[in-house]
C-alpha cells in the first residue's frame, strides 16, 4: 500500500518528462490532433529546428554563464555566512540571520521596476553579471539556512582543538572546517545553480538584448510568442532545457539531499 | 590567549564573514525597495520619464481600484492553497518514503526534477497536457468517460486557479519534501532507539522524537514557503497571464501587467508596497508566535566562547 502510493507520486511528479520526451519525437501536426498513447510516426524534425533554427545554443550558453556567475558569488558569501550564523558568537546574529531570510518577504515583481532604474545607473542592465547578483541574493539567505544542519553537527571540539594549539579561527575554517563541510558546498552550489537555471522575472526584465537572452527567455519568446503554439518545437525545447539538469543530478544528485542533512544519509 | 580575547575576536571575525552576505542583500533588496517607496509617491508612467511628487494619490486611488482589492483576495487564496498545502503535502511525502523500501536512493534523487527544471519547462508542460482539445489529461479523462465535454482546465475561471495551483504544488512540493528528507535524516538514530526499548509504538515516536526534531525546519519553512507562494509570479504569467479575465491576478501578476503593460511604473510600485507591508505584518506576527525556533544559538557555541 504504501508503495503504491509512492510509485502513484513518483507517477505524477515524472511522467510529464517521459511523456514530453516523447512527444519531442512526433510531427507537431500529429500532436495538435490528438495526444493519443502511441505515436503514429516518429521524426527528428522539431529537434533540427531548435538546434538549427533558433537561438538554443546560444541561450544555453547564456544560462550556463549567468548560472555560473551565480554560483562562483554564492558560495563564497554562503559558506561564510553559515560559519558566522552557526558557529561564531556575536551579539545580534540571530537578528542577522532573519534578515537575511527577510528577503524572501519582497516581491519580486516589485523590486524589477527600482532594480532595473539602479542597475541603470550600474551599467548592469543587460548584463549577464547584473542578472546572477540578483539570482545571488536570492540563493544566499536560505542557502545559508541550508549549511545549518551540516555546520551543527561539527564537533565544536574541532575550534576547540584548534584554538588550543594557537590556530587562528580564520585558518580553522580554511584548513579544517571547509573540507568536512565538502558535500554541503556541493549542495549548496547544486541550490544556487538551479536557482539561476529556473529563472524568469529578473532574465526577462533585465536582459534586452536578444543574444543575451537566457534558455526560458529565449524559448518562451518563441514559443508563448506565436498566435499558435507549435507543440512540437516546444517539446523539444523543454527537452533541451531539462536535459542539462537532468545530466547535472545523474552525476552529482545523491549529493544534494546528503550535502544539506548532517551527513546521515549514506 | 584569553578567554575573553577569544571571544571578541570571534564576535569580530563571525561578524566580518556574514557581511558581504548582508551588504549583496542590502545592496539589491533593500536600495531597491527605498528607491520604490520615492517612486510610488510620484506619477512616472515609464523608466526614465517625466514625474512630480503627488504624495499618496497611487495609494488613494489603489484603495478604490477594485481589480486590486480583487487581487488581494486572489493572492490570499493562492497563499493559503500554496504555502500552506504544500508544506504538509511535502511533510507527509517524507515521512512516507524516510522509511527504507526498493528504490528509495531513485526516489530520493529523481523527485526533485519537477523543483529543478526552468518554469518555463514547467509550463510548456502543463499547458500542452492541460489543453482542451487534444491535451493527454483531457483525452485520458474523457477515454474513462469521466467527463463528457473537455475540462476547460486553464480557460475555466472556476478551474484555473485550482490547475494553478496544481502545477506550481509540482513545481515545489519536491524541493520541501527534499529538505524534510535532509531534517529527518538529522535527527540521532540513538533517540529512537531508546524509545523502542522504553515500547514506544510508532505515534508516540513521531510526537516525541520526529515532530520535535522537524520543528524548527517546519517553521522555517512555514514562514519561507508562504513567502514564496505570495510572490509566485514565473507560472502564473507563463500559463494565464493572470486570466481567463481576472481570474487568476494575483498582486505580483498585476502589479507586473500595471508596471509594463499598463505603463504606470508608480501606481505599480505603490500596490507591490501595500502587499509588502502586508507580508511584513504577516512575517512579524509569525516569527513572535515562534520565536523560540527562529533562535540559531546552539549552546555548545556560546560555552565555547565565554
Amino acid at each position: 500500500m504504501r508503495l503504491f502510493v509512492i510509485i502513484l507520486i513518483m507517477f505524477i511528479l515524472l511522467a510529464p518528462f517521459l511523456w514530453i520526451l516523447l512527444a519531442s519525437f512526433r510531427p507537431n501536426m500529429e500532436l495538435v490532433r490528438n495526444q493519443s498513447l502511441i505515436p503514429n510516426s516518429l521524426t527528428i524534425e522539431n529537434y533540427v529546428s531548435l538546434f538549427s533554427k533558433s537561438g538554443y545554443w546560444q541561450w544555453i550558453i547564456n544560462s550556463f554563464i549567468v548560472a555560473m556567475y551565480t554560483v562562483l558569488i554564492s558560495i563564497p558569501l554562503i559558506v561564510a555566512g553559515a560559519y558566522s550564523v552557526y558557529r561564531t558568537y556575536f551579539w545580534g546574529r540571530n537578528a542577522l540571520s532573519l534578515f537575511l531570510l527577510s528577503v524572501y518577504i519582497f516581491p519580486t515583481a516589485l523590486l524589477v521596476v527600482p532594480i532595473f532604474r539602479i542597475f541603470n545607473d550600474l551599467q548592469l542592465v543587460d548584463s549577464h553579471l547584473g542578472c546572477a547578483l540578483m539570482n545571488t541574493a536570492f540563493a544566499v539567505p536560505f542557502g545559508i539556512w541550508l549549511l545549518q544542519a551540516f555546520l551543527k553537527s561539527l564537533p565544536p571540539e574541532l575550534e576547540e582543538a584548534a584554538a588550543v594549539d594557537g590556530i587562528g579561527r580564520m585558518r580553522t575554517l580554511m584548513q579544517i572546517i571547509i573540507p568536512q563541510v565538502a558535500p554541503g558546498i556541493i549542495a549548496i552550489a547544486m541550490f544556487a545553480f538551479i536557482v539561476s537555471w529556473t529563472e524568469y522575472l529578473f532574465a526577462m526584465t533585465l536582459l534586452l538584448s536578444n543574444d543575451l537572452h537566457t534558455l526560458p527567455i529565449g524559448l518562451t519568446g518563441i514559443v508563448f510568442g506565436q498566435y499558435r503554439v507549435n507543440w512540437g518545437f516546444a517539446a523539444a525545447g523543454a527537452v533541451g532545457s531539462a536535459i542539462p539538469v537532468f545530466l547535472l543530478f545523474l552525476i552529482v544528485g545523491r549529493w544534494f539531499i546528503r550535502g544539506i542533512s548532517a551527513g546521515a544519509i549514506k | 590567549m584569553t578567554k575573553q580575547d577569544f571571544r571578541s575576536r570571534d564576535a569580530k571575525l563571525g561578524f566580518l564573514l556574514v557581511l558581504p552576505a548582508v551588504i549583496l542583500v542590502i545592496l539589491v533588496v533593500i536600495l531597491p525597495i527605498i528607491s520604490g517607496i520615492q517612486i510610488s509617491f510620484t506619477s512616472q508612467r515609464v523608466v526614465g520619464s517625466e514625474y512630480e511628487f503627488i504624495g499618496l494619490k497611487n495609494y488613494f486611488e489603489l484603495f478604490e481600484d477594485k481589480q486590486f482589492i480583487a487581487s488581494l483576495g486572489k493572492s490570499a487564496i493562492w497563499v493559503l492553497a500554496n504555502g500552506f498545502f504544500q508544506t504538509l503535502a511535502a511533510l507527509l511525502i517524507a515521512l512516507l518514503i524516510n522509511q527504507p523500501f526498493r528504490g528509495q536512493n531513485f526516489v530520493r534523487t529523481w523527485i526533485i526534477l519537477p523543483w529543478a527544471v526552468p518554469a518555463a519547462v514547467t509550463a510548456i508542460l502543463w499547458r500542452w497536457m492541460f489543453d482542451a482539445s487534444s491535451g493527454i489529461v483531457n483525452t485520458t479523462i474523457k477515454g474513462l468517460d469521466l467527463v463528457q465535454k473537455p475540462v476547460l482546465f486553464l480557460a475555466n475561471p472556476d478551474i484555473a486557479g485550482m490547475s494553478l495551483t496544481f502545477v506550481n504544488s509540482w513545481r515545489y512540493i519536491p524541493f520541501l519534501t527534499i529538505i524534510f528528507l535532509a531534517s529527518l535524516a538529522s535527527v540521532p538514530e540513538e533517540e529512537y532507539e531508546a524509545a523502542r526499548v522504553d515500547g514506544a509504538n510508532p505515534w508516540l515516536q513521531f510526537k516525541s522524537i520526529t515532530f520535535p526534531n522537524l520543528l524548527p525546519t517546519l517553521t522555517v519553512l512555514g514562514l519561507v514557503g508562504t513567502l514564496w507562494a505570495s510572490n509566485v509570479f514565473d507560472i502564473i504569467w507563463m500559463m494565464t497571464r493572470g486570466g481567463p479575465g481576472e481570474a487568476t491576478t494575483t498582486v505580483p501578476v498585476l502589479m507586473y501587467d500595471m508596471a509594463f503593460y499598463g505603463y504606470n511604473i508608480s501606481k505599480a510600485t505603490a500596490g507591490a508596497i501595500i502587499f509588502l507591508f502586508v507580508l511584513i505584518i504577516f512575517a512579524f506576527v509569525f516569527i513572535f508566535a515562534n520565536r523560540k525556533q527562529f533562535v540559531v544559538a546552539s549552546e555548545t557555541f556560546q560555552d565555547l566562547s565565554k
